[in-house]
């Protein structure tokens, strides 16, 4: 067992890691090997999408079972439960509607997915043949059916012509994708804004000569990002010997190109010899802490 | 069988015949491509001489255009990790038979009373890797503290949440918070239910952690790996319930965020240190040191290369200018 869980994963590591560096440093004089460079990384993502059925499972395991016992805010998890559920199947129906569709036919009537996304407007099909361009001629038709007057013929990709039932699953499918999830994660986003405020206000109360420099530099670039900053600046200029050297503007650029630039290189370039040397040792398996245990 | 009871040392003959083997058959199969390749191209030559002139000329050609075995464009990428290699190895010898200094990182000597406030106010630990997957480096870094943060909670009998963004990690994290409450002999304790996964979602899961937070209200929070927008909601709403709170990243865009809203931060480099730092182990250390060692090398390199850059501008260094010039386009 011990080998199955630690030597097994190392010698793959190992194995992988030299190769990775072998392909990284090859030229164009080896090709299979280069090849590996972006074909390596596209094992990593098959792997990783077997993984989210994991992920699925950890998930409805734990809400159901906080359903069944009910426990503290079990109405969450049902909620969660339910979301995960339509979600899935709406997405499964309407990702591969044209194993359930039958395929288009001339003078019948179809339905297309309006600019908001939500909405279907119905089109008859006038020739399912397609042209260079793979698409189909179609026109647009009102609700019983009657070709609308103000409306010329349109050439329309045949996939996104669904049928009524399937355009109700779609329409479903994108009103909880658009509507309701889209929306709530811009309204996550949003807090930022609010925490932004609260951060900067608690980071910068004056506590030491660190914070007083922060302080400083901070309300020079906020002011110089401001229309304000240059009036400041005008203002500043009537100050003998130094006023024209006073501006806002300058300054603020002078502290984003050099202390700024200088303190993220700094901490680029430890990043990256730490990304190196993490990744070295657990090529040669020195760190073994993430496969469990003692490193 | 019997060679995989024996210690991992066994396997490197092993390793490096897998190795050479692979290694001979990737050469093979480009030779036999760059032949194929040649023959085609002489075939074509022949067919052409008639109408273009000798087939000389056109033969010539592969010959002359012979493709590098090494990308020379990544010449300085080689040597440091070569010099890295020297430097690591050097100071992990080094370290076994002497103890070597790390300078106190304040972020990693309050992680046990972080898990000990926890404990006595009777609140649990909650703990996130970041928001990447394994491939991330900055994620195996959060997992490996991960499993010495564990280790305390088993100690100290806090509760340890740890709410995951990849199912993957989540697998991992899973087996070594399991490791740390076994080696504590608290294997009863552990709780993975308590590590779970939400969503791959950014935002999703910044929702469902802040949930869990203002629940559990946990007493001590850690964020160690690659954070984005979400490292200060995650923060703010960390510091809203009272936590103590540590943060890490290597992403120098997040780091002020942490700054301002955690308690302590470990900035770029000090999250992959933390586990030498945590472990004391001399191999691990002897990496540290060597990282080190070549950080003043790349200083070294910095500081020569700024002078030679502003002397030769002046006119006194005008001497200067080909040494400078050939030094950039080393460095290149």
């Amino acid at each position: 067992m011990i080998f199955l869980k630690r030597t097994l994963p190392l010698i793959i590591t190992f194995i992988t890691g030299m190769i990775m560096i072998v392909a990284f440093f090859s030229g164009e004089g080896l090709p299979s090997i280069k090849s590996l460079e972006s074909t390596l990384p596209k094992w990593i993502q098959i792997i990783m999408t077997f993984t989210m059925v994991l992920g699925a499972f950890s998930l409805l395991r734990i809400n159901l079972q906080k359903i069944s016992r009910k426990a503290d805010g079990w109405g969450y998890s049902l909620v969660l439960i339910i979301g995960f559920l339509s979600m899935a199947f709406l997405g499964f129906i309407t990702g591969s509607w044209p194993m359930f569709d039958k395929p288009l036919t001339n003078g019948e009537i179809y339905y297309v997915l309006c600019e908001d996304n939500v909405s279907a407007r119905p089109i008859r099909v006038i020739d399912n043949l397609k042209d260079k361009e793979g698409k189909i001629k179609v026109e647009y038709v009102d609700d019983k059916g009657e070709k609308l007057a103000d409306t010329e013929s349109a050439m329309i990709p045949p996939d996104t012509a669904r049928t009524r039932n399937m355009s109700y699953a779609n329409s479903m499918q994108q009103i909880l994708f658009v509507g309701v999830f889209k929306n709530a994660q811009s309204t996550m986003f949003s807090l930022l804004a609010f925490f932004v405020a609260s951060a900067s206000f608690r980071a910068f109360r004056i506590k030491s000569k660190e914070a007083g420099l922060l302080m400083g530099s901070a309300f020079i670039v906020m002011l110089g990002n401001v229309s304000i900053g240059s009036l400041v600046s005008q203002i500043l200029a009537y100050i003998p010997v130094i006023g024209p050297y006073l501006n806002i503007a300058d300054i603020k650029e002078w502290i984003m190109t050099y202390p700024s630039s200088a303190a993220q290189s700094a901490i680029l370039i430890g990043a990256m010899l730490g990304y190196i040397s993490a990744s070295m040792k657990i090529i040669f398996g020195v760190e073994r802490s993430h496969l469990g245990g003692e490193g | 069988m019997s060679i995989f009871r024996r210690p991992p040392r066994s396997f490197v003959p092993i390793l490096a015949l897998i190795l050479c083997a692979l290694s001979m058959s990737f050469l093979m199969a480009d030779q036999t491509v760059e032949s194929t390749v040649t023959e085609h191209r002489q075939g074509e030559a022949a067919l052409c001489c008639s109408d273009h002139g000798t087939t000389e000329e056109l033969t010539a050609k592969p010959a002359a255009e012979a493709k590098p075995w090494f990308a020379k464009e990544r010449k300085t990428v080689l040597i440091i990790i070569v010099l890295l290699l020297l430097f690591v190895s050097y100071f992990t010898f080094h370290a076994q038979r002497k103890e070597l200094f790390i300078r106190r990182i304040s972020g990693l000597s309050a992680l046990e009373d972080a898990v000990g406030r926890a404990t006595e106010m009777g609140r649990g630990v909650m703990y996130i890797p970041g928001i990447m997957d394994m491939d991330d480096i900055q994620t195996i870094a959060g997992v490996t503290i991960m499993g010495h943060v564990a280790k305390k909670t088993a100690e100290y009998d806090a509760a340890f949440y740890a709410p995951m963004t990849r199912s993957f990690v989540m697998s991992v994290a899973q087996e070594i918070v399991k490791q740390a409450y076994l080696e504590k002999g608290r294997l009863d304790a552990f709780r993975p239910d308590r590590i779970n996964y939400l969503t791959d979602d950014q935002f999703g899961f910044v929702a469902g952690v802040g949930g869990i937070m203002m629940r559990e209200k946990p007493a001590a929070c850690f964020y160690l790996g690659t954070f984005y927008a979400e490292s200060l909601i995650l923060a703010e709403t960390g510091n809203s319930v009272g936590a103590i709170q540590i943060a890490g990243t290597a992403e120098p865009s997040q780091i002020p965020f942490f700054v301002a809203a955690c308690d302590y931060t470990l900035i770029g480099e000090e999250l992959f240190a933390a586990s030498a730092y945590l472990s004391k182990n001399p191999r691990e250390v002897g990496s540290l040191k060597g990282q080190d060692m070549l950080k003043l090398v790349i200083i070294a390199v910095t500081v020569i290369g700024t002078l030679l850059v502003t002397i030769s501008e002046t006119e006194f260094g005008k001497g200067l200018t080909p040494l400078t010039e050939s030094f950039m386009q080393y460095l290149k």
